[in-house]
């Protein structure tokens, strides 16, 4: 028999852990064909950690995407960059990009400056243009600005880190703030349950995730899908075994530990949520693990209300499907 | 993966005569998505390797005279394509259909899966609840048997009598008459695509103008050496009304069956002596709404 249930998932994750130091850095800087060299530590393994060092840049200097360049994790040039764990690399990455970008913009604002005759701090940069906030007729282009630069002898460079405010906790009962912002999330997904089978269709998921500002709107949605895939196959099919008595891993390879295929996915409506800002780069949060984190709960809770029963361990495998069903048929029949 | 001599033969002849001559540590290679695993893994290490894929002779799909004829060399991917089999023979449509992934089904050959015999073999599964025949063809001759008879191996070693020098050259089985049977198949895996069967459900069931079952035949793969039978569920059904219900109560049969013949595995036995009734379950529908008897709601 198919039954169909739904489940809802919430969840609240800490960014930028404030109980131990874990600063990053970057190197920047500004060449005269208005070109920019951005030099990271973060590993990108895919997540898209370089799009938003490049991102960051171009929105701080007031530059475009296509002309920043990201150098990344190559340990012969790169600054520290801590690991990529923990939802951090926009977050304190991201922040550090900022910080040496503003760095570099001392010299650019001394030189705008003198050149448009004012203020330091009425200066907007802002589509390769720099103009006055208070006289929009004062303007320069990038480039004519670069050839100023060039023309004085000066350079555009910046270095720059963040690391959160760190607070420590109270080693007597690590009380204390863990985290500089946290991220929200909820998750709605609906599954059909097989109960004779115990296979489970994931029909559909929504899943709306604050994020603060989207830095790259595209690459949140992918994000939350990848989440979504991770997180489902948590539940219903990815198990690592270990052979009790050996301690090896008995499905080392990915044709035995199971993830999911597109065919497998459901229908998933990712959206993202902006809220206030708070310390994260333009207010930007972190999304990795929070992307996965709520599909875990909601696939559980959807399959127990498939069935009306509660499932208290991942995974939750065929096998435990039928026995559920049954024991559950086998309870009604006694009462 | 060893060093081997590689040979392409272009024609049955040349190859026949190529396993003959190395017949000590012979590997032929058709699509080669075993065999390249097992070379890789140096679970075989052949001196020599002969390529099939020349041998387009070998590929094809006939309908003469009543009786399907499938080339050893036909792809999964060309059989689930064959708009005739989609039509007539449901269970190899649906077994081939989903085998492996389209990169799986585009390379692998119905040849191989028969010869290479798996336990989870979908195409093997269909084709022996077609009763399907094989074509063995060396430089001796040619022989003809039931896939039934093929399977007479000697278990994990040696799966099926194919000899060192023989070619599995073709699988034919009789044309289903759609106006009174109906075969079907479903598929039990951990995902919905590229995953082994847990257990591959097929049937093939037979009815008079009445709706009276006149033959039934049911195989399931992955549940032991080779694909199941289940006489006893057959015998049930042959000779009543075919009906969901009647259908139904061959179910406790088929777990008493196959509780015996898994319970040396006991982490997997709860689950496949549950599971094949519901495999069953949804291929009875199958049937049932293709001769338009009954209309299964799930």
């Amino acid at each position: 028999m198919k039954r169909r249930g739904t489940g809802v998932g919430c969840m609240f994750y800490g960014i930028g852990n404030t109980g131990l130091p874990n600063p990053a850095a970057a190197f920047v800087e500004v060449l005269p064909d208005t070109s920019v060299n951005v030099i990271v530590g973060a590993a990108d393994i895919g997540q898209g950690s370089s799009t938003m060092a490049a991102a960051v840049a171009a929105e701080t200097l007031g530059l475009a995407i296509e002309n920043i360049h990201v150098t990344w994790a190559d340990t012969q040039v790169a600054p520290e960059g801590g690991a990529t764990s923990a939802s951090r690399q926009t977050f304190i990455t991201g922040n550090a990009v900022k910080n040496a970008c503003t760095q570099a913009m001392g010299e650019l604002r001394r030189t705008a400056a003198e050149k448009l005759e004012v203020p330091e701090e009425d200066l907007v940069f802002r589509n390769r243009e720099i103009y006055s906030s208070k006289d929009e007729t004062k303007r320069m282009t990038y480039p004519e600005l670069m050839g100023a630069m060039s023309y004085r002898g000066r350079l555009a460079v910046g270095a720059g880190y963040y690391n959160p405010k760190t607070t420590y906790l109270n080693p007597a009962d690590m009380s204390g703030v863990p985290y500089e912002v946290y991220s929200y999330a909820t998750c709605i997904l609906e599954v059909e349950v097989d109960t004779d089978t115990g296979e489970v269709t994931l029909l559909k998921c929504v899943s709306a995730h604050d994020v603060g500002t989207p830095i790259n709107p595209k690459m949140v949605e992918g994000q939350i899908e990848g989440g979504t895939a991770m997180g489902t196959g948590f539940v219903i099919s990815e198990k690592i075994d270990v052979d009790p008595k050996t301690l090896a891993i008995k499905n080392p390879t990915l044709s035995k530990y199971i993830i999911g295929t597109n065919m497998d996915m459901p229908e998933i409506y990712p959206i993202a949520v902006s809220s206030e800002g708070e310390a994260g780069p333009f207010g930007a949060k972190g999304l990795g693990e929070p992307a996965l984190i709520p599909s875990i709960p909601a696939t559980m809770a959807a399959i127990g209300n498939a069935l009306g029963v509660t499932f208290t361990k991942t995974p939750i495998f065929p096998a435990d499907i039928v026995k559920a069903w049954k024991d559950k048929q086998a309870a009604e029949n006694q009462g | 993966m060893r060093p081997f001599d590689f040979y392409a033969p272009a024609t049955v002849v040349e190859a026949l005569e190529l396993m003959h001559q190395h017949k000590e540590n012979v590997a032929v290679i058709a699509g080669g998505t075993d065999l390249v695993l097992e070379l890789n893994e140096r679970k075989a290490n052949p001196a020599v390797v002969i390529d099939l894929k020349k041998l387009k002779e070998l590929d094809y799909i006939r309908v003469e005279e009543g009786v399907v004829r499938i080339g050893a060399l036909t792809t999964h991917a060309a059989i689930a394509a064959d708009r005739q089999i989609e039509k007539y023979v449901r269970v190899l449509h649906e077994a081939c259909r989903q085998v492996g992934s389209p990169q799986i089904r585009n390379l692998g050959t119905i040849g191989g899966n028969l010869a290479q015999s798996s336990v989870a073999g979908d195409g093997l599964a269909a084709c022996v609840t077609l009763d399907a025949d094989v074509t063995l063809r060396s430089v001796r001759g040619e022989r003809r048997m039931k896939l039934d008879e093929f399977l007479a191996g000697e278990g994990a070693t040696r799966r099926n009598i194919l000899a060192a020098d023989e070619l599995l050259t073709e699988v034919s089985f009789a044309l289903p008459d759609i106006r009174h049977t109906a075969t079907a198949f479903y598929k039990l895996a951990k995902r919905k695509s590229l995953a082994i069967s847990v257990i591959g459900g097929g049937m093939v069931a037979t009815v008079d103008d009445n709706g009276i079952c006149t033959y039934a035949r049911m195989r399931a793969g992955a549940l032991g050496r080779y694909p199941m039978p289940f006489p006893t569920c057959e015998a049930h059904l042959v000779g009543k009304k075919l009906t969901y219900a009647t259908m139904l109560e061959t179910l406790p049969i088929m777990h008493d069956q196959v509780l015996e013949a898994n319970k040396s595995r006991p982490w997997s036995v709860f689950y496949k002596k549950e599971s094949v009734q519901g495999v069953f379950k949804k291929v009875f529908a199958d049937v049932l709404h293709q001769l338009g008897l009954e209309e299964v709601q799930e």
